[in-house]
């Protein structure tokens, strides 16, 4: 281990890492290729520099560096992956993350993931998704035919199950030409924008459930009865709130259900 | 369309060193360009790959894996899930992966291995049967070998099914199923057996065969392999599995029925099974990406059922269901498209009667033996008015019997190892 300047390092390694580097702590290299504090404050600064035999690479990177989000590891792939040779093999440097297997579908998916919009990466990042439930991305032959999902998932900032949602059925809707970019233009509230984006995406099944509705608001129900046609999984059904007082109001009201009959005046047949 | 030869089909074919004195290997030293063989020491020289990417998939289609397998061959059939009513249907594991290439095939997310593998020990599995057969020797076991690879696609490679013909003459209260997509019956159809080999075909109508299942026989192929096997005496089933819901369904589905029903007769058919299109959450991703928004897998409206898979809505499903039973049932019985009850009379079959010769359809239907597969109750109920111990000809195979034997013997043998 010795000690070198700034400015005599090697800079390709750096990726834009999103925490600071302490000020406290001088830079580190290894081989004279800088593996922290990439920023210019430490010009004219020391930095330490460890050899091949003081150290492995790999572990002295990831002790500069224990947590990478996905961004930070999506601008590594794309900065080292320009040299002649790697410094590291990207399996190893996957696994120091916890990242074990298919190296190259997880290199893949990293590419991806760096050419969507910074403000969606940082969106993506601070609601924890997992690269695996972007994978709806794969689909896309160019990150910008998606752009305006992208702009209204960063400016909304919908819940990390919302945004999902929204994304995969954005780009499903994109995919077969039904134009999702009409609903993000008209909807703000991504419970909206869902509920819309499902009605396009399962025209059958949403229409379906739309008669049944509409039959179901024909119907005169008891008093403090109150119904809903809801879906649950692949099943739909009615969901009868009843209140009542005792045992009697609890029997009458039953009884002037049972009488209505209902599931015979919903459209149970086939409406294809 | 038909099958591509295999010399086209696989670009590489990896051979393990102790498995090179193999029938299989020697079959592939044959039928492949030496620059394609390529020699390994063990199998774990190979790398698994989970979460195969779409490329990654593919290519595992071109690549051949020779090699013996040290695990279990014979298992109870995978789709077997609590609240669904199952079978008592029962694996023979002889390799894994297909070449074939069906959009909405369920190896998309099962396999993690890039290689299509056959198992070149079926010594071993040969063996482990014969340990069952006299752990298990009162029961009758339905074994098939087609779950997670083609019974037959690659019969010229490993002529496994003369093996196995052989072998279950050894045992004719079991009865072995060959389950395929293609029309490749050449190597046993003209051979001696013992009636208890049934050859199965799943089928779909001709447009969804082209659209969908690329790389496997016609529906024409299919069915005209199916009229040989029952000409030399084997018995055959169907596997209308599974089905797709499109524009034109009911015509479709129609039209291949009455294929069906004007070649063969009900006492032909073992049985035919019926399963609406199922898959788990995760397979879509590859789907989509493998065969775009176009396919009619990748578009179709599904909900997450009960059992964790993605499925049609369970009133469509019963709507489809209704409607395919029905054509099997001759218009004039028919009422308005649905079934009312398959326990209408029936015709005997003359293996019953012996003496009388039936007419088709003397007084009453014909009876063919349908159920669903990997379905629940309430989708049985309204089908069929029953659940399938209650169906005459479907209750032996819902007999849950071997399949407790089976567990009780796998647990013994876990509790002495």
């Amino acid at each position: 281990m010795n000690l070198t300047t700034y400015d005599e390092c090697e800079k390709y390694l750096d990726f834009q890492p999103e925490k600071p580097w302490p000020n406290n702590w001088p830079p580190f290299s290894w081989e004279n290729k800088l593996v922290s504090g990439f920023t210019h404050s430490y010009k004219n600064q020391y930095v330490l520099n460890f050899s091949s035999t003081d150290v492995n690479f790999l572990h002295l990177f990831h002790t500069c560096h224990p947590q990478l989000n996905f961004s930070e590891l999506g601008r590594i792939i794309l900065g080292w992956s320009n040299r002649e040779k790697n410094i590291c093999s990207w399996q190893e440097f996957f696994s120091l993350y916890g990242f074990h297997q298919n190296t190259e579908s997880l290199v893949q998916q990293l590419k991806i993931f760096t050419s969507t919009p910074v403000s969606f990466q940082a969106w993506v990042n601070k609601k924890a998704i997992h690269l695996s439930e972007l994978r709806i991305l794969n689909s896309l032959e160019d990150m910008k035919q998606i752009h305006f999902i992208f702009e209204w998932i960063a400016e909304q900032s919908p819940s990390h199950s919302q945004g999902i949602k929204i994304l995969e059925l954005g780009v499903e809707l994109f995919l077969m030409s039904l134009d999702p970019d009409k609903i993000l233009k008209s909807y703000f509230s991504p419970e909206k924008v869902i509920q819309e984006m499902e009605k396009k995406r399962n025209p059958l099944s949403s229409s379906q459930d739309q008669v049944n509705k509409n039959n179901l608001k024909k119907v005169i129900w008891p008093s403090q009865v109150s119904t809903q046609w809801q879906r649950r999984g692949d099943t739909t059904g009615l969901e009868i709130k009843i209140w009542c007082r005792n045992q009697k109001e609890w029997e009458e009201k039953i009884h002037r259900v049972n009488q209505l009959s209902v599931f015979n005046r919903l459209d149970r047949t086939d409406p294809i | 369309m038909t099958n591509q030869p295999l010399i086209t089909q696989f670009q590489n074919i990896y051979i393990e060193e102790k498995s090179l004195d193999s029938e299989p290997a020697q079959k592939a030293f044959q039928i492949f360009p030496k620059n394609h063989i390529h020699i390994i020491k063990d199998k774990s020289d190979l790398k698994t790959l989970s979460n195969m990417s779409a490329d990654q998939f593919n290519q595992s289609k071109k690549n051949l894996l020779l090699c013996s397998f040290k695990g279990k061959f014979f298992k109870r059939c995978p789709g077997a899930r609590p609240g669904l009513i199952c079978c008592n249907y029962f694996v023979l594991n002889l390799g894994q992966h297909c070449e074939m290439d069906c959009s909405y095939c369920y190896l998309q997310s099962l396999i993690n291995f890039p290689f299509v593998t056959i198992y070149t020990n079926i010594e071993d599995a040969l063996k482990e049967l014969s340990g069952i057969a006299s752990e298990m020797k009162d029961h009758k076991l339905r074994i098939g070998t087609g779950e997670i690879t083609d019974s037959l696609s690659l019969d010229d490679i490993t002529l496994y099914s003369t093996h196995l013909l052989n072998y279950f003459k050894q045992h004719p209260h079991w009865t072995l199923e060959f389950k395929t997509k293609s029309a490749n019956i050449k190597n046993f159809v003209h051979k001696e057996h013992c009636g208890n080999i049934i050859v199965s075909w799943s089928l779909n109508p001709q447009y969804i065969i082209e659209k969908e299942e690329h790389g496997t026989a016609s529906l024409n192929e299919r069915l005209n392999a199916a009229r040989l096997c029952r000409d030399k005496g084997f018995p055959v089933a169907f596997h209308l599995d599974p089905v797709i819901y499109h524009k034109e369904w009911k015509e479709n589905y129609s039209n291949m029925i009455q294929k069906i029903t004007s070649l063969f007769k009900p006492e032909e058919v073992s049985h035919i099974s019926l399963g609406a299109l199922r898959f788990q959450p995760e397979q879509r991703h590859i789907m989509r990406e493998r065969f775009g928004m176009k396919s009619l897998v990748t578009k179709g409206e599904y909900f997450k059922s009960k059992d964790g898979k993605l499925r049609y809505d369970s009133q469509l499903r019963q709507q489809m269901f209704q409607f395919i039973f029905s054509q099997f049932i001759p218009n004039r019985y028919r009422k308005n498209d649905t079934l009312q009850n398959l326990s209408l009379p029936l015709a005997e079959s003359t293996e019953t009667t012996g003496k009388r010769k039936l007419s088709r359809y003397k007084n009453s239907p014909p009876k063919w033996n349908l159920f669903l597969c990997m379905e629940n109750k309430e989708n049985w109920l309204a089908t069929t008015n029953q659940l399938p111990s209650k169906i005459e000809k479907t209750n032996n195979l819902f007999d849950l019997k071997p399949v407790r034997a089976f567990s009780q013997l796998s647990n013994e043998t876990m509790k002495n190892a």
